[in-house]
């Protein structure tokens, strides 16, 4: 047996199997049922890690997530992880942990000489030292970096699956105590869905008095039925080593499970129609010099510990409380072994019926004193106890040798969840915490946190807030007496030492009292000047001493600072679930995409589609490919799949009216067999989005929009079909899916269409620009559209998606002979910038007018369209309006940069005036030189002018000459060839 | 935030689209004035309580409709399909 400090009998503990883990490089040994705090406590170890700041000597202070100490880097490469709280660690074979923030060793530990500076680093010290000189500041940046933070974060990828899980139940109770378990019981009626989370691994546990009883029962064995019978119920879920982390609108319940196979953890997403909190209270500590010594811990931690866990704290235990639960604790300590060398109590006299207990069984209780101060360095080996006087100490100090100091300080409610809701709370003196109000918030609270005390009222606070208010089971316990709400001991005469109050982020009572003399008067900035209450465990033990410090010395009451979910750290993992990689979102692809990943295409992410950017051939550069695919389509012929344009079907008597109505310009005279180009603005008269229509039949159209902006088109017109315009016989039925769609491209495009044995006549004269043609093509249903996105004669064929593929392969056979190659985004991109079109996203990105783009006179007067009312505005007549232009680079081998911001004089120290903006920079390579679309604010009366395309995170700069739009064939030849 | 679709039931918010006050005209007044469109884009109120608001079931039926909802508690009436 090699755990000196494990019980030998009790605790949810497996002694029969040994699990072998490693610590700091010393390999240990603890059983299933064990944490990792639990297996380094029975093994004996005290000392678990170093504190942030000063790095003192730190050992296990809290049983789970409030542990401001227990933080451990487990694990290695892609699993590592840091900060993780030893209480909440299950204790698993192989388990690999290590102490942070020391080096070389947690036993010898350089940083510490930060605690020898302590009088030079006192609250704000950051705010202080490094404010000056700022020439300076980056060496302080590095510093700082190089102090902060507690674990190091894994730099490899993360290797772990994560799950999420939802549910929708009745009733979700938080908290698994005897509180917890009455609202399930009390909930579980026949047809009602309950679930119960706990953070720990064992449902109903608690209690002070070792010999209670309820309903004649022993409290253990009637909460063990209660638990058993809830487990049998099939409506009833039970979650333990599950934290609920934060609760959100709806109201949501985020729960953070580790308890499922298969993965590492699990968030669970509950919704419930009625929450009840039964989270219980946490206990505080007390504040005294040197609090902080490995040793010294918190009184319902080491009971827990080794009730649960046969894990003794020590051997030889001072016991300082202000109420009578610590009693308890150290009779089941005494028990056990451990030897109570005395009982200090704060209250002037503690006659209760726990410490009448504890006095018959020979311990030594020291009413009306205070432990001042802990003696010890690694671990405590003393502490120092004096007799209360007034507000401050008297007489001799009594030095006490122990190896343990448990401080029991009152009970603060875990209120997080009920506050996050909206909840309000009341400080409540007797107790020396704040309690919820009741109903401020949609979340009923029960037993310790509703401030229950003992198991009488837990039970019926629970009963009630699972929907029984009339069940009162019969409890003979302890009757406790009132606590004293004080929590930080008087100073010793000539003490020295730290007095922390919140020991995670080293803030002590003397940094308080100067955040308050320096002037911070409200708790919000005393948190963040002092960091009181931030970092992994967000103040759970301290943050309530600091407050009450603080308001203290500003004589007024200050409240606590604001709670904010998550409750625990939640890792990134497990808020991604299974959604990352390739399942982060859906891929759409076109039906011609096999062909396209078969060609060697470089597949791109455009919006919710994966798309060909080009097609590269061995030995090309992305720009010799982009550059031959252009050349190619404005000399032979290219073919590019634009299936992913979006589509609507428009059926009905009124869709001419519909058309009129959402496009500047009009449809009324659009003929059967014709398409035209129309342009849509939002409400605020800003322009939505571009495309054809096109008049299939007497009451039949189709219409196309750019891919980006298929949803929120389709949005637009079915609120206004729905809401403003029910009247009009319109069907609107989107189709982008149903139809694959490809356009040709190019002065062959005609013997390419001809060649794939068109049921219809491809002749100029029968299938002029903008015209449309209805027919059989390569033996397949087929729409031709004659209309063009490069200024090339172009096709734009649609065939039902299950064909596309296949008229896709019949194209590329037919098309080969001719010179036909396939191009990709990036061609098409480079076409449309050479033509000047604007494209929704780039040029119109939701700042710009139909007259800002040139378009203005497309604008149909003699009707009235969505977004003209608000062209009225005299912000859309400024002269200064950024106008859509072209840019040519002075020096044609020049880039232009992306993004770049226009300015006219690059000589000028920032802040520059910026003129404009590009919005597309693309090589040219008919041109055979770099042109670019910009808006510029009046660009087009200054056509001629020089400016400046700089990029300055690119480190780039281009002198620039405004120019027409339109690089290529301004009068359309080429269209109509 | 689960939001009861007219047609469809009780759905996720995730797939639907928020469309607005719904006692705000959906369309500019024939002949209004620039005050009165300028009123009704852009000066929206921001009450804490009941809210009469338009929502879009865009990853589901397609409809538009108009929803009660408490803007401090989410809490939300049945959704009534919009006329």
């Amino acid at each position: 047996m090699t755990q000196p400090f494990r019980a030998a009998t009790g605790g949810a503990i497996d002694r029969r199997r040994t699990l072998r883990f490693r610590f700091d490089g010393r390999d240990l040994e603890g059983h299933p049922g064990d944490t990792l705090s639990s297996a380094l406590l029975a093994n004996g170890i005290r000392l678990v890690g170093r504190s942030f700041k000063y790095h003192r000597p730190r050992g296990i202070f809290g049983y789970g997530a409030e542990d401001p100490n227990a933080l451990f880097q487990l694990g290695a490469g892609a699993h590592a992880e840091p900060n993780a709280k030893g209480g909440q660690v299950p204790l698993v074979a192989g388990l690999r942990a290590a102490a942070q923030n020391c080096w070389p060793s947690r036993h010898f530990d350089l940083g510490a000489v930060a605690g020898l500076a302590a009088p030079l680093l006192p609250a704000g010290f950051y705010y202080k030292t490094f404010l000056w000189p700022r020439a300076l500041w980056p060496v302080y940046e590095r510093l700082i970096r190089g102090a902060a933070g507690l674990g190091r974060a894994p730099g490899l990828p993360d290797a772990d699956r994560y799950e999420h899980r939802h549910a929708h139940v009745d009733t979700l109770v938080i908290g698994g105590g005897p509180a917890g378990l009455a609202a399930a019981t009390a909930a579980a009626r026949p047809g009602q869905r309950v679930m119960l989370v706990d953070d720990g691994a064992l449902l109903g546990t608690a209690g002070d008095d070792p010999q209670a009883a309820i309903e004649g029962m022993p409290a253990a064995a009637w909460l063990a039925a209660r638990r058993a019978a809830l487990a049998a119920l099939p409506d009833v879920m039970l979650l333990t080593d599950a934290t609920a982390y934060g609760l959100y609108d709806g109201p949501v319940v985020g729960v953070l499970a580790r308890a499922e196979a298969g993965s590492r953890q699990q968030r669970w997403m509950v919704r419930a129609t009625r929450i009840v909190l039964a989270s219980g209270a946490l206990e505080r500590p007390l504040v005294f010099l040197d609090n902080d010594r490995p040793g010294v811990m918190l009184a319902t931690a080491a009971r827990a510990f080794a009730e649960r866990h046969a894990a003794l704290p020590g051997r030889r235990a001072v016991v300082f409380t202000n109420n009578d639960s610590a009693y308890g604790t150290a009779l089941l300590l005494h028990g056990l072994g451990v030897a109570i060398a005395a009982i200090v109590d704060l209250r002037p006299a503690a006659d209760g019926p726990a410490a009448l207990a504890a006095r018959r069984a020979g311990l030594r209780c020291l009413a009306g004193h205070a432990v001042v101060a802990a003696i010890g360095g690694r671990r405590v080996i003393a502490c120092d106890v004096m007799r209360l006087h007034g507000d401050g100490v008297a007489g001799d100090a009594e030095r006490i040798a122990c190896d343990t100091v448990l401080t029991a300080g009152g009970f603060t409610p875990m209120l997080q969840l009920f506050t996050q809701a909206g909840g309000q709370t009341v400080f409540d003196a007797a107790r020396g915490a704040f309690l919820g109000v009741p109903a401020s918030a949609p979340i009923r609270l029960a037993g310790a946190a509703a401030g229950a005390t003992g198991l009488a009222e837990a039970l019926a606070t629970g009963f009630a807030a699972g929907g029984d208010p009339t069940r009162r089971p019969a409890v003979s316990e302890w009757s406790s007496a009132p606590m004293l709400p004080i929590s930080i001991a008087p100073l010793p005469p000539r003490g020295r030492g730290k007095r922390f109050v919140d020991l995670h982020n080293d803030v002590t009572v003397e940094d308080l009292d100067l955040a308050v003399r320096e002037g911070f008067s409200s708790i919000e900035q005393v948190k963040r000047y002092t960091t009181l209450g931030m970092g992994t465990d967000q103040g759970r033990s301290s943050g309530l001493i600091g407050a009450l410090r603080v308001g203290e010395r500003l004589g007024r009451t200050t409240g606590t600072s604001r709670f904010r979910p998550p409750f625990v750290p939640v890792t990134f993992g497990a808020l991604a679930g299974r959604q990352v990689g390739p399942l982060a979102a859906p891929a759409r692809v076109t039906p011609m995409h096999p062909w396209h990943e078969a060609a060697g295409a470089r597949i791109a992410q455009t919006g919710s589609w994966r798309r060909p950017q080009l097609y590269p051939r061995p030995g090309e550069s992305e720009q010799d490919s982009i550059s031959r695919e252009v050349l190619n389509a404005r000399r032979a012929v290219g073919i590019v799949d634009v299936s992913t344009l979006g589509k609507f079907d428009l059926r009905g008597r009124d869709v001419a009216a519909l058309l009129d109505r959402v496009y500047v310009n009009g449809w009324r005279t659009l003929a059967i067999g014709r398409c035209r180009y129309g342009v849509m603005l939002r409400e605020d008269g800003m322009v939505l989005d571009d495309g054809t229509t096109s008049r299939l039949g007497e009451r039949h159209y189709v219409m196309t929009v750019t891919s980006g902006n298929a949803e929120r088109v389709q949005a637009h017109l079915d609120r206004l079909l729905q809401l403003a315009w029910p009247e009009l016989d319109v069907t609107l039925t989107p189709v982008t899916e149903h139809f694959a769609a490809m356009a040709i491209v190019g002065p062959r495009a005609r013997a390419l269409l001809a060649a794939l044995r068109p049921g219809f006549d491809p002749s100029d004269a029968a299938l002029p620009h903008m015209g449309l043609a209805i027919g059989t093509l390569a033996g397949v249903a087929a729409r031709v559209f004659r209309i063009s996105f490069s200024g090339e004669l172009a096709y734009e064929i649609n065939v039902p998606a299950r064909h596309g593929l296949a008229v896709w392969q019949a194209a590329i056979a037919a098309g080969t002979p001719l010179g036909l190659m396939p191009y990709g985004t990036e061609a098409m991109l480079t076409m449309r910038a050479e033509k000047g079109f604007f494209m929704p996203g780039f040029e119109a990105d939701g700042r710009t007018s139909l007259d800002d783009l040139g378009l203005g006179r497309m604008m149909n007067r003699k009707k009235a369209c969505i977004g003209q009312a608000a062209l009225q505005r005299p912000a859309f007549a400024a002269p200064d309006r950024k106008q859509l232009v072209g840019l040519l680079a002075e020096d044609p081998a020049a880039a232009i940069p992306r993004g770049a911001q226009l300015v006219e004089d690059p000589q000028r120290p920032p802040p520059k005036p910026i003129a404009g903006h590009v919005t597309a920079g693309v090589y040219s390579p008919l041109l055979e030189r770099w042109i670019a679309l910009a808006l510029v604010e009046g660009g087009r009366a200054r056509l001629g002018e020089v400016l400046h395309a700089a990029s300055p995170l690119a480190g780039e700069q281009v002198a620039v000459r405004i120019v027409d739009p339109v690089f290529l064939d301004p009068e359309g030849k080429r269209l109509h060839a | 935030m689960l939001i009861p679709c007219p047609c469809c039931g009780t759905r996720e918010r995730g797939e639907f689209d928020y469309g607005g006050d719904a006692d705000v005209p959906v369309l500019a007044a024939p002949e209004a004035d620039m005050a009165a469109e300028y009123q009704r884009l852009y000066l929206r109120a921001n009450p804490r309580g009941l809210h009469r608001e338009y929502w879009y079931h865009a990853a589901g039926c397609r409809r538009w409709f108009v929803l009660a909802r408490d803007t401090a508690t989410h809490a939300v009436a049945a959704g009534d399909p919009a006329a």
